[in-house]
């Protein structure tokens, strides 16, 4: 198994480099396919180094778990459609189990949501967009620590914004052929006030909600020892401001 | 041929002071059906556990487990995997795919057998158990019975030697239950599997089973045939133990003195040919039936309901007329899929009929009355633990002192948490409470704010024969002091118990109504297994034991 | 396909890649979900061709005049093209998502990264159990005060994700009994594992797939001559077709219908058989 998955990454990145190859040198203008085929190759290579990671079967239930969680979190607010919830559960998800649980949960929630909501040539873009908010949450802490609320709501607003315009990027790509900067523009100020509904919707969620939801995931993690990065020093600033 | 054994065996948790286990000596014989029994945290599941070495918990554990006369540690993994089955109690954990197929097969390969010898195996279930409905199905749509057949399959699939059970009907209905017991003993009579079942609804059990173990703090109580053990626990007055003893059982032994081991009857068919034997008894007065008060104010009025699920669905409520009165202790019964929790929910506001009025205290429920005038309302659902917010018991009453701006609101949390008993828990997490406590920690939560309503959905579900006994004072108690309460139930025994007022509920409507013991006596299957006995007897018919106790003994003596 | 149709932009080719599709997509489900996706498609379709010619005005062949602005006839197969491309785009994505949506991708998949596959699958079976859960979580929330219609908009998001919060904590405990139950059946086990549905590529599998490559290669090869491919701006190109023309149409014919042809057989030997 091992041997097949050596072999897959040297497949992913000669797909990779092909792909670099054939927009260079042909002059091969797909943008879109383009697009996805480098997202596509950074994401299998995530894969791949989970697939040959050793993990306990209990972080792969957990991991399930909070994928399915992180899809139907927008269940309960189908009265309120600006809302998105499930963004917020992927950057607790990062902060607390770190970069690369961020990453996958983000990934796969976009396509197990999409299983339900009807997948699309979005798919792998949610994926990416969802995907490194999971992971920079995960560096986030690393770097900076998660000691300060306003940090973390500052990241969210951001992230609100981020995950538009990169979803916003599909659109550009699939009509490259009369591109106008007026065209991308356009794009981008049409989606403003949907992402800065995200944005604000995970300003709130963040404000309210992180510090017992990191309380609760610590509380299973310690219980468990899950999913710990030998690297990262368990975070303690949250236990004061819990009330 | 000894297939278990274990010797000494002590274990305990980390960060625990307690041993779960304390020097358990067991001995299981090839093709015994053995069940263990006890009150919750008596170490039973830890003891199964332990016997399925890929599951066992961490924790310092002692002395030897063996199987076959191998200690476990000489076994290869695989073969232990293969031949040591295990089912667990709650089907919807222990389900991993989507597709039954899938998840039959899930154990197959993961120990990577052939293709061709998974087809074979497959076929062979699926015929032999008669599975196909079920097989391009998806797992979620099947029922809770269904779902725990589909995991006993799939450890049968693997072709266990021995098959463990922990709890598995406790999450079931009374009829799922029944089925699932009669597979577990066809399973060991006809193909010869050694069976451990944990259990604590033991009714059935006792008369199938080959041994019977209870267990008590960590150690082995009792052990014996089904009649010793019911035997020894009766002579001795085991109060820990007598509630698990089945009430036929009970029943006999209060009337005749010290009968004769192999005289203890275990089902209907035993308990009526030994009350035959026994001395006919001066008739008595029939005790006065509680008379239905048709006068009283009615809280809760469905008329002309009709409800369906969707466009297409059948109607699941059809032109029902109800009403709860105040002071009622009403139990809705009636088969899966009847519409009793339809029925409760539409009380409650959560579903809108098609048709039909519902009214609660003289007033139309619409959406806003539902959302501001609930503190007057307490509903119990089947998963008491989804009430909690705050991460302790106390934090959460104070949040809903809080809420309801409740005065001395410290007092009225120590007297109802001294009311339930569970001033101990007071400072622990909801979710590490056992189901009994958090059942009763939901309901105190509830009291705060004084409702005059309780709406209970399947109070005893899960739930082992001492917390049940606890619930059924705690009911009688809350409803001497003026609450009205609605359950919807499965459980014949405890509705006839407590209820004041019981109802069948089938085609959509509400099809008989009256006081538990008119309601029950004339029934033929839909009774207590008591009443059974005391059909077509010469004795007056009963419903329960307490009646038995109260009614009858007196009359004897005289 | 979707490669195909991006490459080539003639009418003619991007027709028949449709109907192709579309044929494929009833292949699947009688064409149940397509029904849903008609309106949508349609409507999109006609607003493409017909607000291209409006907004784009390059071309040299003019139709009429519009408010000062020339409309052209250029500017109006660009829009036809671009349409059908989209419509392309939507029914090739159907398509996928009955392929996707169904396990037989999931179990393709798990050969390669079967721990992904896995953890997708597990999702998907969580994902109706965590609704029904959320709806029972929602009911008794609601009967405590916490509501979802009433109050103002904090408050009303502050109690859903309380809902998800409860849910989370609720699905957490339960997650050590999904890791016994799956330990419990061998799960994590050294060895090798094995497959029930089994996926194998045979002789014949390769030698169409080596057949196929080579198509899509002499498609790429042709696109990149200029075949199968009409000039659009700044004047309308020529509609017929050379004889490279033919092969390259008849090369991308044969990929597109490959599905079709697969469905299809089975299909077409019960029918003879009977």
């Amino acid at each position: 198994m091992a041997n097949a998955r050596a072999s897959l990454i040297i497949v992913t990145i000669t797909v990779f480099v092909l792909l670099i190859v054939m927009y260079t040198v042909f002059n091969y203008h797909n943008y879109l396919l383009l697009s996805l085929g480098i997202i596509g190759c950074v994401m299998m290579l995530f894969f791949i180094r989970f697939e040959m990671k050793s993990i306990k079967t209990r972080e792969i239930v957990i991991l399930a778990l909070l994928i399915a969680i992180a899809a139907v979190a927008r269940v309960p607010f189908a009265g309120l459609p600006s809302v998105q919830p499930t963004s917020f559960v992927i950057i607790t998800v990062g902060l607390v189990f770190g970069a690369e649980s961020g990453f996958l949960v983000g990934a796969l929630a976009a396509i197990v949501s999409n299983m339900f909501l009807g997948q699309g040539p979005w798919t792998p873009w949610q994926m990416f967009a969802w995907g490194t908010m999971g992971m920079s949450a995960g560096l986030l802490r690393q770097f900076l620590g998660m000691g300060k609320l306003w940090i973390l709501n500052s990241f969210g607003f951001i992230w609100g914004f981020i995950f538009g315009w990169m979803m916003n990027l599909w659109i550009v790509f699939s009509n490259m052929h009369n591109f106008t900067w007026e065209f991308l523009v356009g794009i981008y100020v049409s989606s403003f006030y949907h992402d800065l509904a995200h944005a604000i919707s995970n300003v709130i969620f963040i404000s309210l909600f992180s510090v017992s939801w990191i309380r609760i995931l610590n509380r299973f993690k310690k219980k468990h020892g899950l999913l710990e990065d030998s690297t990262l020093k368990p975070s303690i600033a949250y236990d004061h401001s819990g009330k | 041929m000894e297939i278990i054994h274990i010797k000494e065996l002590s274990f305990q948790y980390p960060e625990s002071d307690n041993y779960a286990l304390d020097g358990v000596n067991l001995h299981v014989k090839q093709g015994e059906f053995v069940v263990i029994g006890g009150p919750s945290g008596c170490g039973k599941t830890t003891l199964l556990h332990l016997l399925k070495k890929e599951i066992s918990p961490h924790g310092l554990q002692s002395g030897d487990i063996s199987y076959i006369g191998k200690p476990f540690d000489e076994w290869d993994e695989r073969t232990l995997i293969e031949e040591i089955g295990l089912v667990f109690q709650d089907p919807e954990n222990q389900i991993i795919m989507d597709d039954v197929m899938q998840e039959l097969v899930f154990g197959m390969e993961n120990l990577g057998y052939s293709p061709i010898d998974m087809r074979l195996r497959l076929a062979e279930m699926v015929h032999t158990f008669s599975v196909e409905h079920l097989l391009h199905q998806k797992t979620t749509a099947l029922s809770g019975g269904q779902k725990q057949l589909l995991s006993l399959l799939s450890a049968l699939l693997l072709k266990p030697r021995v098959l463990l059970l922990d709890e598995p009907t406790s999450q079931l209905d009374p009829v799922a239950a029944k089925d699932l017991l009669i597979m577990l003993e066809r399973l060991n009579k006809e193909l010869g599997i050694t069976v451990i079942i944990v259990e604590h609804r033991l009714e059935d059990l006792f008369d199938k089973a080959d041994r019977v173990v209870f267990m008590n703090e960590g150690t082995v109580v009792y052990d014996g045939k089904s009649r010793e053990v019911i035997h020894q626990i009766f002579n001795r007055q085991d109060q820990r133990f007598l509630p698990y003893i089945p009430s036929i059982s009970q029943m006999c032994l209060e009337l005749q003195h010290s009968p004769t081991i192999d005289q203890i009857p275990l089902n209907v068919n035993e308990g009526k040919a030994r009350l035959a034997s026994l001395p006919p008894m001066n008739p008595i007065v029939k005790k006065e039936n509680q008379k239905l008060n048709p006068d009283a104010e009615s809280i809760v009025e469905l008329k002309d309901v009709y409800f369906q699920y969707e466009k297409t669905a059948p109607m699941v409520l059809a032109k029902l007329d109800f009403s709860l009165n105040k002071g009622d202790f009403y139990a809705v019964m009636g088969g899966n899929g009847s519409g009793k929790t339809t029925l409760l929910k539409t009380c409650l506001g959560l579903l809108k009929p098609q048709r039909g009025s519902v009214k609660r205290f003289g007033r139309k429920l619409t959406h806003k009355s539902i959302d501001s005038v609930h503190q007057q309302i307490a509903y119990l659902s089947q998963q008491p633990h989804t009430f909690f917010i705050q991460d302790t018991i106390e934090k959460e009453m104070q949040l809903i002192a809080e809420q309801h701006e409740i005065q001395d609101s410290e007092q009225r949390i120590k007297s109802l948490l001294n009311l339930f008993g569970i001033e101990h828990l007071r400072k622990r997490h909801p979710y590490d409470c056992s189901g009994g406590e958090v059942q009763k920690a939901a309901l105190a939560c509830m009291l705060l704010t004084k409702p005059s309503i309780l709406f209970m959905d399947e109070p005893t579900r899960g739930l082992d024969s001492v917390s049940k006994i606890q619930l059924q004072s705690i009911l009688r108690q809350l409803h001497s002091e003026g609450l009205t309460i609605l359950m919807v139930t499965h459980d014949i025994e405890f509705t006839a118990q407590i209820a004041t007022k019981c109802a069948m509920i089938f085609d959509g409507k509400i099809t008989a109504e009256a006081a538990p013991h008119t309601f029950f006596t004339g029934n033929y299957f839909y009774t207590t297994s008591i009443n059974r006995v005391t059909q077509n007897s010469q004795y007056p018919e009963v419903l329960t034991l307490e009646e038995v106790l109260h009614s009858w003994q007196t009359h004897e003596l005289a | 396909m979707l490669t195909l149709a991006m490459y080539f932009n003639h009418p003619i080719f991007l027709v028949t890649i449709l109907f192709l599709l579309i044929l494929v997509n009833i292949s699947h489900d009688r064409g149940k979900d397509l029904r849903k996706w008609l309106p949508t498609l349609s409507i999109m379709s006609t607003l493409i061709i017909l607000i291209n010619p409006f907004l784009v005005s390059r071309g040299t062949t003019i139709l009429f005049y519009f408010r000062g602005k020339q409309v052209t006839l250029e500017a109006f197969m660009y829009g036809i093209t671009m349409a059908l491309f989209i419509a392309i785009i939507l029914v090739v994505f159907i398509s996928f998502n009955l392929i996707l949506n169904g396990n037989r991708f999931l179990y393709i998949f798990s050969k390669i990264l079967p721990r992904i596959a896995l953890m997708i699958m597990m999702a998907i079976r969580l994902v109706p159990l965590m609704k029904r859960r959320l709806d029972e979580i929602g009911d008794v929330q609601r009967l405590r005060g916490m509501s979802m219609t009433v109050g103002d908009f904090k408050t009303r998001v502050r109690n859903g994700m309380l809902r998800v919060q409860i849910l989370l904590t609720w699905s957490l405990e339960e997650a050590i009994h999904v890791t016994n139950s799956m330990k419990a059946r061998g799960y994590g086990t050294e060895g090798k594992k094995s497959s029930y549905t089994p996926y194998f590529m045979d002789k014949r599998d390769w030698v169409w797939l080596f057949v196929l490559a080579g198509l899509m290669m002499l498609c790429f090869y042709g696109g990149r001559l200029g075949y199968g491919k009409m000039i659009i701006y700044p004047e309308l190109g020529p509609w017929q077709f050379f004889w490279i023309d033919w092969i390259v149409f008849c090369s991308m014919f044969i990929i597109t219908s490959f599905p079709l042809f697969i469905e299809g057989r089975e299909k077409i030997r019960w029918k003879l058989s009977i």
